[in-house]
Parts: C-alpha cells; sequence; structure tokens
C-alpha cells in the first residue's frame, strides 16, 4: 500500500509540475509518460524497501468494503 | 427560415430527443445510489457497448481529431492507435476488475483501491486526483458544445451563452437520470455520429477533390511535411508519438468512468466481448481525418483547429445537414458529459466527503451529497472553459496524463495473489 500511495503521490506531483509549467513535451517525450515510469519505479523501490505485514490479507474486508448497505 | 434557424431548429430538435429518451429510460428505475452510479449491476452486451462507445467517443473525437488533423498534421496520428490498444488493456484487467467488484459490492474505482489496498486515504486520494483530472476532459466537451452552437448559429449565439445553456440542461439531465438513462441517449448519438463522420468524411474530400485518394495526393503535393512526424508542430517527433500512445494506451481504462462502467456489467464475459468488438468503431475516426485534412487544404488560415469541421461543413453542405451534424456533435458532447459529472460527484460524496469528514453519512445522504456536487461541479467547469483557451487534445493529454498514474496501482492489485490470475485465466 505505502508503494503505490509513495508512486501514486509522485506520478501526480510530477505530472501537474511538468505541464503546468510548460514543459510538455519534455526532452521530446510525454511529460505524463515520464512521470508513469517515476511513479512505478517509486512504487517498486518502496514496495521492495517497506516490510511485509503477514496476515494482512485476512483483515476484515467485509466491514471496511464500501456500498454493502 | 434563415440558414441559422434551420441549423439550429435541428440541433434543438436532435437534443430534445436525445433528453427525452434519457428521462423515459431514467424514470423507469427508482433511483437508489446503486442504481445511479452502476444501474444495478445487469448491463449486458448491447447496454454495455453503448455505454463505453458513449463514454469513450466524445466531442474530443469529433470535432479535438478533425481539429489537431488540420492544425498539427502527422501528430493527429496518435489518436488512431491509442484506442484498439487500449481495449487490449481493458480485455485484461476489467475482467478481474468486475470480479472484485461483484464480491465487494464496489460502485466506483476509489472503493476497488480501498478493497485492494485498505486505506480509506488512498481510496480518499484516488478520489480527489479522480474528480481533478476529469474537470479537463468536462470543459473539452462544454468547449465543443460552445463551438457548435457558435459556428451553427453564424456568429448569433456567442459561445459563452451556449455553454451556460449546455450546462443547465446537463445538470438537469444528469440530475433525474442516471447511468442507465445515459446509456440509452447514446443510441441516437452513435447513430447519429457514425452517420455524419462517413457521410461528410466521403463527400467532402469528393466535393473538392475527387476522392479521397486525390485529396492525399494534393495534400503530399502541395504541404508533405503536414503528414509526417512533426507535422506543424516543433516538437511533437516520433519519441512524442511513441511515448503519448503508450499512456493513453494504458490510460484509458483509468478514467474513473471508464473503471467505473466495468461494475454496471452483468458479466465479465460481456467485458471481454466489448473488448475485442470496440476497436471496430474506432474506423469512424479515419473519416474525421479525412474532413481535417480537406479542411486544411481548403481553409487554411483558422486560427482555431477545433472549428475546422463544422466551418468546412458550414461553407460546403446545406444548413439542415449542418443542423444534423451540430445535433450529433452536441449529443457526442452531452452524453460523455453526463458520466463524467455523475462519475465525478458520486467519487467527491462517497470517496472524498464521506471517509474523510463525514463517515456516519447513510447511502441516502451520500447520493443527495452527490446530486448537490453534479451543480457544483457543472459550475467549476463552465468557468475553467469560458476563461481558458487551450485547444481539445491539450485538454484531453492533461487529464490522460493524470488519470494514467492510477494505472501501476491498478495493474499491480492482481499480481499479488498467483491463484486469482490462474483462476482467470482458465475462465
Amino acid at each position: 500500500m505505502v508503494g503505490v500511495f509513495s508512486g501514486l503521490i509522485v506520478g501526480v506531483a510530477c505530472t501537474a509540475f511538468l505541464i503546468l509549467s510548460n514543459r510538455d513535451p519534455y526532452g521530446g517525450w510525454n511529460a505524463g509518460f515520464l512521470a508513469l515510469c517515476l511513479n512505478s519505479v517509486v512504487a517498486a523501490l518502496v514496495s521492495l524497501l517497506s516490510p511485509i505485514k503477514a496476515g494482512v490479507i485476512a483483515e476484515d474486508l467485509s466491514a471496511s468494503a464500501p456500498g454493502n448497505s | 427560415m434563415s440558414p441559422t434557424a434551420i441549423a439550429l431548429a435541428i440541433i434543438f430538435f436532435i437534443v430534445a430527443l436525445g433528453s427525452a429518451i434519457g428521462f423515459y429510460a431514467g424514470t423507469r428505475h427508482r433511483m437508489s445510489l446503486e442504481q445511479w452510479t452502476v444501474g444495478s449491476r445487469g448491463f449486458g452486451s448491447l447496454l454495455m457497448w453503448l455505454l463505453m462507445a458513449g463514454e469513450i467517443y466524445t466531442t474530443f473525437s469529433f470535432l479535438g481529431a478533425s481539429g489537431w488533423a488540420y492544425s498539427r498534421g502527422g501528430p493527429a496520428l496518435y489518436i488512431l492507435a491509442y484506442l484498439p490498444l487500449s481495449y487490449v488493456v481493458s480485455f485484461f484487467i476489467s475482467p478481474l476488475v468486475w470480479e472484485l467488484g461483484r464480491e465487494h459490492g464496489l460502485q466506483t474505482q476509489p472503493d476497488f483501491f480501498l478493497v485492494r489496498y485498505r486505506s480509506k486515504y488512498l481510496m480518499a486520494f484516488v478520489a480527489l486526483v479522480g474528480v481533478a483530472f476529469m474537470i479537463p476532459y468536462l470543459q473539452i466537451q462544454l468547449t465543443g458544445l460552445g463551438i457548435i452552437v457558435e459556428v451553427a448559429s453564424f456568429g448569433g449565439i456567442g459561445r459563452t451563452r451556449a455553454m451556460i445553456l449546455g450546462v443547465v440542461l446537463l445538470a438537469g439531465f444528469v440530475f433525474v437520470s442516471g447511468i442507465r438513462a445515459v446509456a440509452w441517449v447514446s443510441v441516437l448519438k452513435d447513430f447519429l455520429m457514425v452517420f455524419a463522420a462517413v457521410s461528410i468524411g466521403i463527400y467532402v474530400p469528393h466535393f473538392f477533390f475527387g476522392g479521397i485518394r486525390p485529396m492525399f495526393a494534393e495534400l503530399a503535393r502541395a504541404k508533405p511535411a503536414h503528414l509526417v512526424m512533426p507535422g506543424a508542430t516543433n516538437n511533437l517527433g516520433h519519441t512524442w508519438y511513441v511515448s503519448t500512445v503508450l499512456l493513453t494506451s494504458l490510460g484509458a481504462f483509468m478514467w474513473p468512468h471508464a473503471f467505473g462502467a466495468t461494475f454496471t456489467a452483468r458479466s465479465a464475459n460481456v467485458l471481454r466481448r466489448n473488448s475485442v468488438v470496440m476497436p471496430l468503431y474506432n474506423i469512424t475516426l479515419a473519416f474525421i481525418f479525412f474532413i481535417g485534412f480537406t479542411a486544411f487544404l481548403v481553409i487554411p488560415g483558422l486560427t482555431n483547429g477545433d472549428l475546422s469541421l463544422l466551418m468546412l461543413v458550414r461553407q460546403t453542405l446545406p444548413p439542415w445537414m449542418l443542423g444534423v451534424v451540430g445535433g450529433a456533435g452536441a449529443l457526442t458532447a452531452m452524453v460523455p458529459a453526463s458520466i463524467l459529472i455523475l462519475t465525478a460527484s458520486t467519487l467527491f460524496a462517497k470517496n472524498l466527503y464521506r471517509p474523510v469528514f463525514a463517515p456516519t453519512m447513510t447511502d441516502d445522504q451520500v447520493a443527495r451529497l452527490a446530486r448537490i456536487m453534479v451543480v457544483a461541479l457543472s459550475l467549476v467547469c463552465l468557468y475553467f472553459a469560458i476563461y481558458s483557451s487551450t485547444t481539445l487534445v491539450s485538454l484531453l493529454l492533461l487529464g490522460y496524463a493524470g488519470v494514467t498514474q492510477f494505472s501501476p496501482a491498478s495493474s499491480w492489485a492482481f499480481f499479488g495473489s498467483a491463484s486469482r490470475w490462474s483462476e482467470f485465466s482458465a475462465a
């Protein structure tokens, strides 16, 4: 979770920065694509570095699941 | 009757007919939050196809694609490439998303993130980013609507006034109807759009050059650079083309409304079948490009390329045809705009406001807040549409760059458990 969350934040920040500062395309590349690459790398690195919590999968999905009215 | 009156009357007739279909389809079901957002998960292949075509083929494909063929040339060809590729992504991912959605009663894209990653803050963040990047996409539809009425009225009704009218109509429509109604209006919209694109795409090059091939021959003679990268731009070369096609084909299914549409399907196979059939629709886009390239030769010098299709129609075809094309264009803006507003307001109420600020809200209160957000978001988009002058394609690229950031998290959601994969590939 921490991994994809960090990747997402980095990706969105990078997209917003490059496009709003008129740097799209950046070095010939689509700015969003560069942000996506950075996003994936950050997500992968953080996921690999953060410890895996055993048993997390079994947590109460039913309680947190939305729309179960 | 003056040409303006004929064209406008036909546009308003088509819009009224579309709205009537929507109201009729919408009022036959009681509108709970689930009915409003995912239509009770009962959409078969036909309704699903209509819904997907309804939301993917927008005024962007109609005015934006011809606009870029006119003003940019070669780089516009990315539009032909990315949609078929995006269905490869959705063929594999959407059945998995659907399965998880059925298990847990999911209605929206952030719901999916909550269930898969178990963090309400991730969910709220996904909702926030989703809503933020849907605004430029909505802005495209409003701007398109404004352009259509402006050109069809020969400048008589200004763009701003047309957009205000459009917003009122849209908000009212979404307020009462819900997702099922929108899918049914798509029947009329798709029929008219395909008819308009194919007939003008064939007729106009014939009228001026004696055919599509002679038109391209003339273009290659007059301005050969327009047909290759970087066309009329100086920075959209091959690297841009490839990276943009990759980005947008990964991103098409990441739009919150496209992702959420998955949950309306009756079964996973409905989604697989749709991914196979939908690329055929893309053939229509080729005709839109013929129109844009013809306009480049025949009416050069427009400051806004997005006007090219309608200006060409206005110059070469009778007013009633301008009305039909304008009406098709107006529905092509309204159908996706309804889906976008509906999704964005549900995202805000259900996945951002309730979990973070008011955890005790009931589903009915969420549904009420979502309807209020329909109005609020429409006004925000109207503001941007009036005060910004970006081209339609640039707006879409901005939105795509944003929502595609969901792509790693969404795809990796399924790599965690190998059993899930084998289970689905066997199905």
